[in-house]
């Protein structure tokens, strides 16, 4: 074994390449995610005044619109990592590194997204109780009102950890395996997706799902144990995709 | 410091799919640390498959891949000194320059961004604009670029230079020549552009269908055949009895390449017949290396 080899080279480039991935993901889909966030905020607002202008305003406006950024991160999870694949291999970086680095981005990434969620609702809820109009919320297990700032930083922050690493699986499942058997992964995580969110409730599966996970009756914990029990098994398909996956000749991101 | 690695091949076979040809069957060579070897062969001989396995991009189907005495794959310390340079560019296409340099200053323990800076300048690449944007041969630099700079002990050139024009090829010659000599490392360049390229080599190696046909110094290969020019009753003369690998005429002049080297006195003979004696370029022998029968037939009628 040479120097350059020594266990501690070894770890200092793990190091280098997980933080390097995940500041690479973590910052690059927040670029997009700012003129996400203005279209978001500029949408609720002028539905808010529409809504006002020729009805009346019944409930939060802004937790159905919100209601989209899971599907942002999962866009966001189908687009970043696999671009970020044959860069971190080509720059020595490992496929180990690139999980980490992609895991730790997802928890940042949700977290983050949750926050700004939770925050734009509490905002909501402050001008609605002002203009003394209802702040009803989509029923959730971790929530019930727009004022509810932990709750929903939570629920939303689970969610998008869910939808992001889902949609990086579902990516780099295509890539390695093709549309036949990519299609077949993608199954159990979509699977695995959607029963992270009727864990969660709220979200999508609030209107159409709601009444089959009784989330009058899931405790929080509980909601919150099934939710990271299925972005960890997410997570699994994800690692054992990328752990060994081949680049294909002459890949340009 | 950097300390070169050398890589290794042994008996390595590598199929995409099952039914399909190998891209490579039973290679094997040796690249010794600190050169500049040339890795050649046509289109489809392997040569990517090859680069490809030596920078942890995938996997042989059999056989025994070894960088700095180790399998390089998912071996971190390993790859953290390999940089290999596709020719399409392993870059963030659609994001400023800067981004992509970021990203590999980040990994790469051993990146000099002052040096990086310096090319982009030299290369007139703005690191604001993205890959992109950017024309075909400034692309191309950019991977260069970024494989001088990256200070890996094993770099790797795969065909990345080829949309650059012959003044910003000569350029990247020079700065891979000038880097190379003050920060020694084991370089391996493929490439189709054999004649502008041969200078650097110090070995050679040929792939064909797959299969290794030369592993060798630049100087051996260059031992292995001669050429002869001057009056074609004179050359022929000189060649009687040897195995010639390609004629040329002109008027009453020929150029013969004869295998094999010739002895002082048929050098004496030939100088004083006015036939001149010369090397052969590594590129006439790598086309009589890879020829296929077929073409050999045509070349004889």
């Amino acid at each position: 074994m040479s120097v350059a080899q020594s266990p501690t080279t070894a770890r200092a480039q793990e190091q280098r390449g997980t933080s390097t991935s995940a500041y690479a993901l973590f910052f690059g889909t927040w670029q997009l995610a700012t003129y996400y966030w203005i279209a978001v905020v500029l949408i609720s607002a002028a539905v808010t005044v529409m809504i006002n202008t020729w009805d009346e305003v019944g409930g939060s406006i802004a937790d159905g619109i919100l209601g989209s950024v899971p599907f942002f991160l999962a866009v966001m999870g189908v687009i970043m990592p696999l671009g970020a694949l044959p860069l971190h291999v080509a720059g020595g970086g490992t496929r180990r590194s690139l999980f980490r680095g992609t895991v730790a981005a997802t928890v940042a990434l949700g977290v983050s997204m949750g926050l700004v969620g939770a925050f734009g609702m509490l905002v909501e809820y402050g001008v609605f109780a002002a203009l003394d109009w209802p702040g009803t919320v989509e029923p959730a297990g971790l929530y019930d009102s727009s004022g509810d700032f932990f709750g929903i930083w939570l629920s939303w922050s689970l969610s998008g950890i869910g939808y992001f690493l889902g949609g990086a699986a579902v990516a780099l499942g295509y890539y390695r395996w093709g549309p036949m058997l990519g299609t077949v992964v993608m199954l159990p995580i979509v699977a695995l997706v959607i029963g992270g969110e009727i864990a969660l409730g709220g979200g999508i599966t609030s209107t159409d799902l709601g009444g089959l996970d009784g989330d009058s009756t899931l405790p929080a914990a509980a909601s919150v144990a099934l939710s990271l029990l299925a972005s960890g098994g997410v997570a699994l398909i994800l690692h054992r995709t990328l752990r060994d996956l081949p680049l294909r000749a002459n890949n340009s991101t | 410091m950097t300390t070169p690695y050398g890589a290794e091949l042994s008996d390595v076979t590598v199929r995409y799919g099952r039914g399909r040809d190998a891209a490579l069957d039973g290679a094997s060579f040796t690249v010794r640390p600190g050169t500049i070897t040339g890795l050649l062969g046509r289109n489809g001989a392997g040569k990517s498959t090859a680069l490809a396995l030596l920078a942890s991009f995938r996997r042989p189907t059999s056989g025994t891949v070894r960088v700095d005495g180790a399998d390089p794959f998912e071996n971190a310390a390993v790859m953290a000194g390999v940089q290999l340079v596709r020719e399409s560019g392993d870059v963030v296409g659609d994001s400023p320059v800067n981004d992509t340099i970021g990203y590999y200053s980040g990994v790469r323990p051993l990146w000099d961004a002052d040096y990086a800076k310096a090319l982009l300048d030299q290369f007139g690449i703005d690191p604001r604009k993205t890959p992109d944007a950017l024309s075909r041969g400034k692309q191309s630099a950019l991977g260069c670029i970024i494989g001088l700079a990256s200070r890996a002990p094993l770099t790797i050139f795969d065909e990345s230079y080829l949309g650059m024009d012959a003044p910003s090829r000569y350029a990247f010659y020079d700065a891979l020549l000038e880097d190379y000599t003050q920060h020694p490392r084991t370089i391996i360049v493929s490439s189709h552009l054999i004649d502008e390229v041969e200078r650097l080599f110090e070995d050679v190696i040929v792939l064909h269908r797959g299969r290794t046909v030369v592993s060798e110094t630049a100087d051996a290969l260059r031992d292995r055949a001669v050429s002869l020019v001057g009056p074609t009753s004179a050359v022929s003369k000189l060649a009687d009895g040897r195995h010639t690998l390609a004629t040329r005429s002109l008027g009453g002049t020929t150029q013969l390449t004869l295998e094999g080297a010739l002895d002082p006195e048929d050098v004496a003979r030939a100088r004083d017949a006015g036939v001149e004696v010369g090397r052969v370029s590594v590129q006439d022998l790598f086309i009589h290396l890879t020829q296929e029968p077929e073409t050999l037939k045509e070349d004889a009628r």
